[in-house]
């Protein structure tokens, strides 16, 4: 009864106009920005922050998960047409672009997008049936399992992150430090200000964010990247149609990688690119014929394609619930809220159904928008692919500079957009990963907080930490995945252990 | 297209960003240890800055220990000079600009600048879309945003 009344609410606050029109925008610009080679989810969810300032919270919220959920079914169409190997979508290369050579790629498209919707909409019925009972758990939680959660969600991004857990480690602890600068709150200590008094507010995310994924991105990728010629050739109506043979491979792919999706998703640091590099591996471990994987299989497409979905919709289980972000974009959304001054816990689902149910009705919106969009106007997007990068790096990298200014209307987040983008493609030239970076940036805050307040009612015992059930469980867990994670790489000769998913 | 993270990082990477995570968590460690720390019962500002500096060094001397084992000893890493210095001049400009001459010409300077990164420039094609961007960012910041920036200052 309350779940039909919740979802009657929901539905009359995404269909209003105003909030259909933000997830509109949403889902076309996340696709938009998902097509074109260069620009990533991350970028551009931060470039579009600055708007959230000036809407209601729905509506901002509505908007920013649109981005994200089009850019990853954008970015699947670079990967099959160009090869392109965006970040959520690095695995579809290995299959999709040799069915486009094949002149199959009409069928990918089309099946990718199939994909998408199916794990799209387990996902949110994921979170429409999980999330407020997690919520009401975790009403009972105090501040030691607040401290204790946000470890674990510290231990999951060093244990999954790509690449070394040291390097995935240094970034979160860097992005921690970044997150302390600005006046302390309980003892209105300025922390690395420099004396400069703009940083005592600390550093907006979204100049943090669109200098590491944006202006690093942009240098890295100016004069780089140039549009080829689409492969598959002219892609008919007819084309799209997959073959029985296709369908029946596809079915058990989809499903298998929505249900790992689902999972992972919800794991912290895993996030969308995690999920599909693992179903990609599961599918070729339950593939009959191995070999076929690498040639244009169609399973190798579907299945990381409806794991990155699927693990996009439930990402945002922990972040509304527990206010704990478990990839950089929903700390980039968490602070969106924040800015809004609500912040995402137990609380939010009752404190503001309107806004939770209104999200989750969206996605609904949103996912059928971008069927709508995707397999009419396939050739709409394709033509998109060949806009020359030249174009579209001075363009973005104006985007960039205005967004940021509209944030506090101060040019030296202009220059600090700068030095953030000139620091994250320092870090790209040295090999490290800036998604960690982000995801500390929000957890530290937290993190001294709970601390705070947990030593206050241990009475200063650091074991007294250990003393609740709930908190000494996920510490103990928290530190067994640590220990694990760093004896696995101590073990193998080569310290990335996605390199083999990935070959 | 991004050549580097093909294979792991090399031995120097791994000692370049050790020595680099070392000297940000001695410099951090310098400054939190001026702050007051407190008590566990009830932290100081620095406490907490303290434990995350210590880490970092920590963790960034575990870089340069097991930088070793690292498989190519030296990457080929191509900075992209060209690149970092338009842009990094665009932007700069950019900032100087916005508030002192107006949006449009920062925008149209940022456009020109920024698109010297493209090696092969083509400056019909830069002036075109300085114009068109121009114009574009005047309609969404200046007429619909209405942010608080003359579209052409002294």
């Amino acid at each position: 009864m309350g779940f039909w009344n919740n979802l009657a609410l929901g539905i009359e606050v995404a269909f209003t106009t105003q909030n259909l029109l933000y997830c509109f925008l949403g889902v076309t610009l996340g696709n938009l920005m998902g097509v074109v080679p260069g620009v990533g989810a991350v970028a551009a969810v931060s470039i579009l922050l600055p708007v959230t300032y000036h809407i209601p919270p729905s509506a901002g919220l509505i908007m920013l998960a649109g981005l994200y959920y089009g850019a990853v079914y954008g970015a699947v169409t670079g990967a099959i047409l160009l090869n392109i190997p965006h970040t959520v979508s690095a695995v579809e290369c290995l299959d999709g672009y040799p069915m486009a050579k094949s002149g199959r790629a009409g069928v990918a498209l089309f099946m990718t997008t199939i994909a998408s919707l199916c794990g799209s909409v387990v996902g949110i019925v994921i979170i429409a049936l999980f999330a407020p009972p997690v919520a009401a758990v975790a009403l009972t939680f105090e501040s030691p399992d607040y401290f204790a959660l946000v470890v674990l969600g510290m231990t999951g991004a060093v244990a999954l992150a790509r690449g070394s857990p040291i390097r995935s480690f240094i970034m979160i602890l860097t992005g921690m430090l970044i997150g302390l600068v600005g006046m302390d709150v309980t003892s209105a200590q300025p922390r690395f200000t420099f004396g400069i008094s703009q940083f005592m507010d600390g550093i907006s995310i979204g100049v943090i964010a669109m200098g590491l994924f944006g202006v690093a991105e942009l240098i890295a990728n100016a004069g780089q990247l140039h549009t080829g010629t689409v492969t598959a050739g002219d892609i008919t109506w007819r084309s799209l149609l997959p073959t029985r043979d296709d369908l029946r491979r596809s079915w058990p792919a989809i499903i298998r990688g929505t249900g790992l999706g689902c999972f992972f998703g919800i794991l912290p640091g895993a996030g969308a690119v995690l999920a599909s590099i693992i179903a990609y591996t599961v599918e070729k471990q339950v593939a009959a014929d191995p070999g076929r994987f690498g040639n244009g299989a169609i399973e190798g497409v579907v299945a990381p394609e409806a794991a990155a979905n699927a693990a996009c919709q439930t990402s945002f289980v922990p972040m509304l619930t527990l206010g704990i972000p478990t990839d950089p974009i929903t700390a980039v959304m968490l602070a969106a809220l924040l800015i809004k001054g609500i912040s995402p816990g137990p609380e939010f689902i009752s404190a503001h159904p309107d806004i939770f149910w209104g999200l989750v009705v969206s996605f609904v919106v949103g996912n059928v928008l971008l069927v709508i969009w995707h397999i009419p106007f396939i050739r709409l997007w394709v033509k998109l692919l060949t806009v020359p990068f030249d174009i579209l790096f001075p363009s973005v990298l104006v985007l960039i500079c205005l967004g940021v200014y509209t944030i506090h209307n101060s040019t030296m987040d202009i220059l600090l957009v700068l030095a953030f983008g000139l620091i994250g493609y320092g870090m790209r030239l040295l090999q490290f990963e800036p998604a960690p970076l982000l995801i500390g940036l929000v957890l530290g805050p937290l993190l001294e907080t709970y601390l705070r307040r947990s030593l206050i009612v241990s009475h200063g015992n650091v074991l007294g930490l250990l003393e609740r059930p709930f908190a000494g469980g996920v510490l103990c867990l928290s530190a067994i995945i640590l220990a694990w994670t760093f004896r696995k790489t101590a073990k193998s000769s080569r310290p990335n252990p996605n390199s083999k998913a990935a070959v | 297209m991004n050549d580097a993270s093909k294979s792991g990082p090399s031995a120097r990477q791994d000692v370049i960003g050790g020595v680099l995570s070392v000297a940000l968590g001695v410099f951090a460690l310098a400054i939190a240890l001026s702050y007051p720390m407190g008590s566990l019962l009830r932290m100081g500002p620095g406490l907490f800055p303290c434990i995350i500096a210590v880490l970092i060094v920590v963790l960034g001397l575990a870089l340069i220990g097991v930088s070793f084992r690292s498989r190519p000893k030296v990457a080929s890493v191509n900075i992209r000079l060209r690149s970092v210095l338009t842009i990094g001049l665009g932007i700069v400009l950019f900032a100087l600009l916005l508030e002192r001459a107006g949006l449009i010409p920062a925008t149209l300077t940022l456009v020109l600048v920024s698109s010297l990164a493209e090696p092969r420039w083509r400056p019909q094609r830069a002036v075109v879309l300085a114009i068109a961007m121009t114009a574009l960012v005047y309609v969404i910041f200046i007429i619909v945003l209405q942010i608080p920036v003359a579209a052409l200052g002294l």
